[in-house]
């Protein structure tokens, strides 16, 4: 009995001393690495210009040489003109915003530029359906049909617009924390001298690469621990 | 929030963010063709919680879990006030971008025959059909008619009056409402089933009264 709770005692102390310590440090760097992220994301206009670029990319498709214009009408009906309002929201305010505006530029077709801003947001294989409704003089089923189509068409066209745009700033912020934990990982290496010139960028790279999947670990335990 | 994609039949259970319960009765146009359901006002803009643009669930879905699936929003309704005389209890729902809305389910006849014209002298008329369908969530419930009348009827213990609603014998249920009536005979539609004595028989307003209750839309029943 004795022999049993010494050994116990014995591996709890090893693991203390060697992968658990380490496991708290990488924790530590991924909450770090998250803060100053997250703290870049509040502080600078990061999420405005993916947004800006990635729209315009999007009208740019089919509207390269009215974009700014287009830009403008979306700008205007989606947050009041609010440039930064809309473009910092997250991507699916964003999205959402977009619905909206494609929902007004359905129902009335024929007012204004909505013409131009439906073409923008839809791909060449519905002009058919956005000629039929532009032509007031064309009524009746062929017109509903038409309408129903480009409804589906453009909430699909948002849906990609909405599911590309997350994964890519998803892949962005991956990345930045990875960069991050890997200079502090680093840093930290070289100040206390625990590694050689060599073996730190390795060291740094293997904490980065698990700083931020230690991180989730400990707020998923924490999180099952306060429920 | 999450969004239902895809299409919503007539006839699909419907629910406001307060968990009322009712259906899905038939798409319409407007006159610039752009769709809306028709359903009852006190399913979705009930006299207790009146929004505009409330968001409307489908399919229905208990209190407490109102904005699971959401399909549109609340556009238009008639408002309903506790002891006085009402036209119609209707509103219009109108859905979200990805939606689409069908009639398909309801096999209606071609245009100009899908709304039954002047119902209360058609109904008078010798040899008139007495078999109708009511096109519940449930499925189509066969009802027999009886006649035009006027009655209260109690929501949350306060009475509402209408006058001119036609009676039908039916097994009609709670959360039935805003089902379409439909002549069992042409398939034209009868009406819009806003009410019922349990499992006995129902009520709805002719279809061409509630049309015609939002005349700056000019509503149409859709294919």
């Amino acid at each position: 009995m004795t022999e049993a709770t010494t050994s116990i005692q014995a591996l709890i102390t090893q693991i203390q001393g060697g992968p658990l310590n380490y496991f708290l440090a990488l924790a530590a760097l991924g909450v770090l690495t998250m803060s100053i992220v997250q703290a870049a994301k509040n502080l600078l206009p990061l999420r405005e210009r993916f947004h800006r670029a990635a729209l315009q990319a999007w009208i740019a498709r089919r509207e390269r040489e009215r974009l700014l214009e287009v830009e403008q009408h979306l700008i205007r009906l989606a947050a009041d003109g609010n440039f930064k309002a809309l473009y910092d929201a997250d991507t699916e305010e964003l999205c959402r915003n977009l619905e909206g505006v494609g929902q007004l530029a359905v129902d009335y077709p024929l007012h204004g530029s909505f013409a131009t801003l439906l073409r923008s947001m839809t791909s060449p294989h519905i002009d058919d359906d956005l000629a039929i409704l532009r032509n007031p003089a064309i009524t009746g089923d062929a017109r509903v049909e038409a309408r129903d189509r480009v409804r589906q068409h453009l909430a699909q066209s948002i849906n990609a617009f909405r599911l590309s745009t997350s994964s890519r700033w998803q892949r962005r912020l991956h990345l930045t924390s990875f960069a991050v934990s890997f200079v502090i990982a680093l840093f930290a290496l070289w100040i206390h001298g625990g590694a050689s010139y060599l073996w730190a960028p390795f060291s740094a790279l293997i904490a980065a690469f698990l700083a931020p999947v230690a991180r989730d670990l400990v707020a998923g335990i924490e999180s099952l621990r306060k429920s | 929030m999450a969004l239902f994609q895809g299409t919503l039949h007539a006839g699909a259970t419907i629910s406001n963010p307060n968990g009322e319960t009712g259906v899905a009765g038939i798409r319409v146009l407007d006159f610039g063709d752009r769709d809306y359901i028709l359903t009852c006002a006190h399913v979705v803009a009930p006299p207790w919680d009146e929004r505009e643009g409330a968001q409307i669930d489908t399919p229905a879905k208990a209190p407490g879990k109102a904005g699971e699936s959401v399909f549109g929003s609340v556009h238009s309704w008639s408002r309903l006030r506790s002891g006085f005389t009402h036209p119609v209890d209707a509103a219009l729902v109108k859905p979200f971008l990805g939606v689409r809305l069908s009639n398909e389910f309801l096999r209606l006849p071609a245009a100009p025959h899908r709304v039954m014209p002047d119902l209360r002298q058609f109904l008078a008329a010798p040899g008139a059909p007495s078999q109708l369908k009511i096109q519940t969530a449930r499925g189509p419930v066969t009802g027999t008619v009886r006649a035009f009348t006027s009655r209260s009827f109690l929501l949350r213990n306060r009475p509402y009056h209408f006058a001119d609603i036609l009676e039908y014998e039916a097994q009609v249920h709670a959360g039935d409402s805003g089902s379409i009536v439909i002549d069992a005979q042409s398939r034209a539609v009868m009406g819009l089933h806003f009410a019922g004595i349990e499992s006995r028989q129902g009520y709805c307003i002719p279809i061409e009264v509630v049309l015609k209750f939002f005349p700056e839309h000019k509503l149409r029943i859709a294919k």
